[in-house]
């Protein structure tokens, strides 16, 4: 029976005001409706049910082993930041790095910081938005673009960074790249040969969990505004490093009622995939529509579904995914394609071809000297 | 043969009662009259045999384990929360705990079992509801075993009929966890009494003292500030090093600046445990008034970990309480405390007055007195700090489990810290550091007496060579055999060496102590039962014949330790020799005679 592995959790929220704003409309005329039936809510999840739901997931989580550590970071349009541990005072980094055998978590703070910093970023964005709005009805058209969609990208790179430190830390001094399990003592019937042939993620000393207790980090983002197309590169490129550093990421996607919503976020459900290499599964969840969402319903689901650590989720039935999207999407506008121009300095592809320079690595697009006829490269899907 | 003196395991219970000694002891040595008679109830021997905290529960019957869940606000909920997080249970057992409670309800267990577990996990997961059983978390379903019984393992054959039945039943949290863990989650107080804040201080400053001029009150202690993290590690520090000290006997001159004896109820208390006994050699004529010196229990106290030593005074602390009449409730109420004590936070006290009941402040102040929390007076009232003596009693035990963790992770902050002290050129008197070389040399890096004595027990102390921040020590031969003499074990021995092994060791992939040290310490204890010592007497017969028959003889009696049929020599335990050396001489006169 493995033993309790210490995890490192880094909770991802969406917290754009505009989706939630939104969702807090729909939910106010739903439940209008239903109390007029007599009925209880059924409407899709406010931002309050959510944060109150995450409290309860993290207080689970603290429950498991008392050297869990949790790191929340909230993501709006314009914004990304780490709302707990606060910078300075109690309860920073350095607090929760340094503890010495008591819990990590300090749970009265935790929930006090989180309460908090969701109310000022939400705030920051607010304001921002309206500026940029009324910079726009001044200055006219769409010169400054509106940016839909929440930096998930922003929020999983700063994700990353922060579990690299933590490692390090956790290493106490030696630097995170070194495998942590061939470092330290061999078992003794292994051989020089398993020794050599250990690289991450592949052999089976990657199937067991960290030895000497060592932090095991797993990130977990909970969506509900659709995704931003111009980060699908960025995205991507998080993953990659994620998968590179067994990182398990998990999914979390949760829907409004209405239908021209969309029910899923494919990018959130490659970034999954991608992270469920040899050392763990990623989980992706859609949150179903109705009282699933809502009177607490929210904290069992993520309690059930996200809570069990990674050496465990082999032996448990959780979902997962059947059917990712993986069709090529262009770089620009975040659409399938199946048939599109390909930049041949960075690979990217693009549906029109870009006029003056590609998108991504700025390379200079060079016509034909007969002008219109571009090269046309067929993209295979 | 009175050659080497054995210092045997004392029987704890023929201890002189401590009673007679101390007057100013805790509740539960004077009210224990029958301390000399042995307790019959086996449930108290198998508490009585616990190696860890979370042990310790495992063997309480799920009743007191509910009725400390019950508990109000914020401890009960502390408890199931430290409960859940232990080695006690199983992940899979902790997964199915939390989403019992945060869905509700009862779930069939064939629900469990078979959707929510794949198949290959169906064994896991039959255990981890055992578990959940033992502990008082789930309704009793058949499952549990109580330590010493054998469990039937559910997945075998021949329990077809057994295992359906179970698949019908449901499984069903008990109330009292149910409730501690739904407060828990939804709580955000990680504290389990209400803090000592800096506003109360600074309150009590300036109000205070005008108020105890007015009452004109018989106030002793003066309210002081609050104490310092640095001032806490150096109190534990300091009460726990007076105790081993006692232990090992050192002088006063060698202890060094700021340790004093321990006093009369924690020397009773050694004594009572069978860690320290009256000197067998003592050649006085009052035996209550011999010294006290060491016993081989108390040299295997010595090389373990500190956590497993606070654990033992802790345990023999609630074995004590086993003959109150009260011994139930008080020891939930010890328990309790203990467990919330854990979860608190280094540096951040309480008032005396947030305790409930008179057993929880007597508890209190017994568990001052070991060392593992500060007792001093703040803001006009009593107050107590936990250390990090209590804390890492209750997170290691927490970890370590059921086996005795030979390699102990140590924490972040703990290897910083060591890290430190070897980083100074004095090296502090509290920690050590040991590096094994592959030639027996052991190099030291300490200063403190202590160490160099508990070193001492299986190196070679008379070649030791000492530097101002160094000491070398051979490990020889005759040093490893004397401490097994003594009744330390190799695998304490290679504990002890692990444990405190110098961290930079830690980074690279040799093994912490050099394998040929290893193996050799385990064959030198090999050799100790190679070889038996049997005490014969030799009989030299006269003949074939009569080697036969008395061969005969002598194996009827199992008597015979040797024969040899070519010098026709018989060797037979010194105790039967009689028998056999009369059984000879009625052959021969047999002989004679026909």
């Amino acid at each position: 029976m493995a033993t309790n592995p210490p995890t490192l959790l880094l909770l991802i929220l969406d917290l754009s005001p505009s989706t939630w704003g939104h969702r807090s409309i729909i939910r106010t005329a739903k439940d209008k409706a239903l109390a007029a039936k007599k009925k209880s809510s059924a409407g899709p999840a406010v931002i309050d049910d959510v944060i109150e739901s995450s409290l309860a997931f993290i207080a689970a989580f603290c429950a498991l082993n008392r050297d869990n550590v949790v790191v929340v970071i909230g993501a709006t349009e314009s914004e990304v930041g780490v709302v707990y541990p606060r910078k300075g005072g109690d309860g920073s980094m350095n607090d929760v790095v340094n503890s010495r055998g008591s819990e990590r978590v300090d749970r009265g703070l935790m929930n006090d910081y989180v309460r908090l910093g969701v109310a000022e970023l939400v705030k920051r964005a607010a304001e921002r938005r309206e500026q940029t709005e009324k910079q726009r009805e001044q200055s006219g058209e769409k010169i400054i673009p509106v940016e839909e969609g929440v930096a998930i990208a922003s929020a999983l790179s700063l994700a990353l960074c922060i579990i690299n430190r933590f490692m390090v830390a956790s290493h106490a001094g030696v630097s995170a790249l070194s495998d942590a399990t061939t470092t330290y003592q061999r078992r003794d019937d292994e051989g020089v040969l398993a020794l050599m042939g250990g690289d991450t993620g592949s052999g089976s000393n990657a199937q067991e969990p960290p030895q000497r207790g060592l932090l095991t980090p797993r990130t977990l983002i909970i969506q509900s505004s659709p995704d931003r197309t111009s980060d699908y590169n960025a995205l991507m490129n998080c993953a990659f490093a994620a998968h590179k550093q067994n990182v398990v990421i998990d999914g979390c996607f949760i829907p409004s009622d209405r239908k021209e919503d969309p029910t899923s976020s494919p990018y959130l459900e490659q970034i999954v995939h991608q992270t469920s290499g040899n050392t763990g599964n990623g989980i992706y969840l859609s949150v179903p529509k109705g009282p699933a969402q809502v009177n607490g319903a929210l904290s069992e689901v993520l309690l059930s579904v996200f809570l069990p650590p990674i050496h465990l989720r082999k032996e448990m039935n959780l979902p997962k995914l059947n059917q990712v999207d993986f069709r090529a999407r262009c770089f620009e506008t975040g659409e399938c394609i199946d048939i599109g121009k390909v930049c041949n300095q960075c690979l990217s592809i693009f549906k029109e071809r870009p006029r003056e320079r590609c998108w991504t690595c700025g390379a200079k697009v060079r016509l034909k000297a007969n002008g219109g006829s571009a090269k046309r490269m067929k993209v295979d899907t | 043969m009175g050659g080497i003196k054995r210092k045997a395991d004392e029987d704890v219970k023929s201890a002189p009662p401590p009673t007679k000694r101390d007057k100013k002891a805790s509740v539960a040595t004077t009210s224990a009259p029958s301390a000399a008679t042995t307790s019959k109830d086996p449930l108290e021997e198998i508490l009585a045999s616990s190696n860890s905290l979370f042990e310790y529960l495992e063997n309480l019957p799920p009743r007191a384990l509910k009725l400390i869940y019950a508990l109000p606000a914020p401890r009960g909920p502390l408890v199931a929360a430290a409960v859940l997080r232990s080695s006690s249970l199983t992940d899979l057992a902790r997964q199915i705990a939390l989403r019992l409670v945060a869905c509700g309800g009862t779930f069939k267990i064939q629900t469990i079992v078979e959707s929510w577990i794949h198949r290959h996990g169906s064994r896991d997961a039959f255990v981890a509801l055992r578990r959940l059983e033992c502990m008082g978390i789930l309704m009793p379903l058949g499952l549990a075993t109580r330590p010493g019984e054998e469990g039937t393992d559910i997945d075998d054959e021949g329990n077809e009929a057994k295992r359906a039945k179970l698949m019908e039943m449901d499984a069903c949290l008990t109330d009292q966890f149910k409730t501690a863990m739904a407060a828990y989650l939804i709580t955000s107080c990680s504290s389990p009494w209400p803090l000592i804040t800096r506003e109360q201080i600074e309150e009590y400053k300036k109000n205070g003292d005008i108020k105890k001029q007015q009452d004109g009150e018989k106030e002793s202690k003066p309210s002081r500030d609050p104490p310092t993290l640095k001032e806490l590690e150096s109190y534990t520090q300091s009460s726990w090093d007076s105790v081993l000290h006692f232990l090992v006997g050192s002088d006063e001159s060698d202890r060094g600046e700021g340790i004093k004896e321990p006093d009369e109820a924690m020397v009773g208390f050694l004594t009572q445990i069978g860690l320290m006994q009256s000197d067998p050699d003592y050649k006085g004529k009052d035996n209550s008034r011999a010294p006290l010196v060491i016993t081989s229990k108390g040299y295997e106290f010595m090389l373990r970990d500190s956590n497993a030593q606070v654990w033992q005074f802790v345990l023999q602390y609630l074995n004590a309480l086993a003959h109150h009449e009260q011994k139930d409730q008080i020891r939930v109420e010890a328990l309790s405390i203990l467990i919330c004590l854990g979860s608190c936070r280094v540096g951040e006290g309480y008032h005396m007055s947030v305790l409930g009941s008179k057993y929880a402040r007597v508890v209190i102040k017994d568990f001052g007195r070991f060392g593992l929390l500060f007792g001093c007076r703040i803001a006009g009232k009593n107050a107590f700090y936990p250390t990090e003596a209590v804390v890492n009693l209750v997170a290691s035990s927490e970890k370590a489990g059921r086996e005795a963790s030979a390699i102990i992770g140590q924490s972040v902050a703990a290897s910083r810290a060591l890290e430190d002290a070897l980083a100074a050129p004095v090296p502090s008197r509290t920690h050590l550091a040991l590096v094994v070389q592959t030639n027996f040399q052991v190099v030291a890096y300490t200063r403190s007496k202590l160490h160099i004595s508990t070193l001492g027990l299986f190196c070679d102390i008379s070649t030791f060579r000492k530097l101002p921040n160094v000491i070398f020590f051979h490990i020889t031969r005759d040093s490893i055999r004397s401490a097994f003499r003594l009744g330390v074990l190799a695998d304490q021995i290679l504990r002890f060496l692990h444990v405190h092994a110098h961290p930079m060791l830690r980074n690279s992939d040799q093994p912490l102590v050099p394998s040929n040290v290893i193996d050799q310490i385990l064959l030198w204890d090999k050799e100790r039962h190679r070889v038996v010592m049997d005490e014969v007497w030799v009989h030299q017969c006269r003949d074939d014949a009569e080697f036969t028959a008395a061969r005969h003889f002598a194996s009827d009696l199992d008597a015979l330790a040797w024969g040899a049929a070519h010098t026709n020599k018989l060797y037979i335990h010194i105790h039967y020799a009689e028998q056999v050396s009369a059984y000879v001489r009625r052959w021969r006169t047999k002989q004679a005679g026909r």
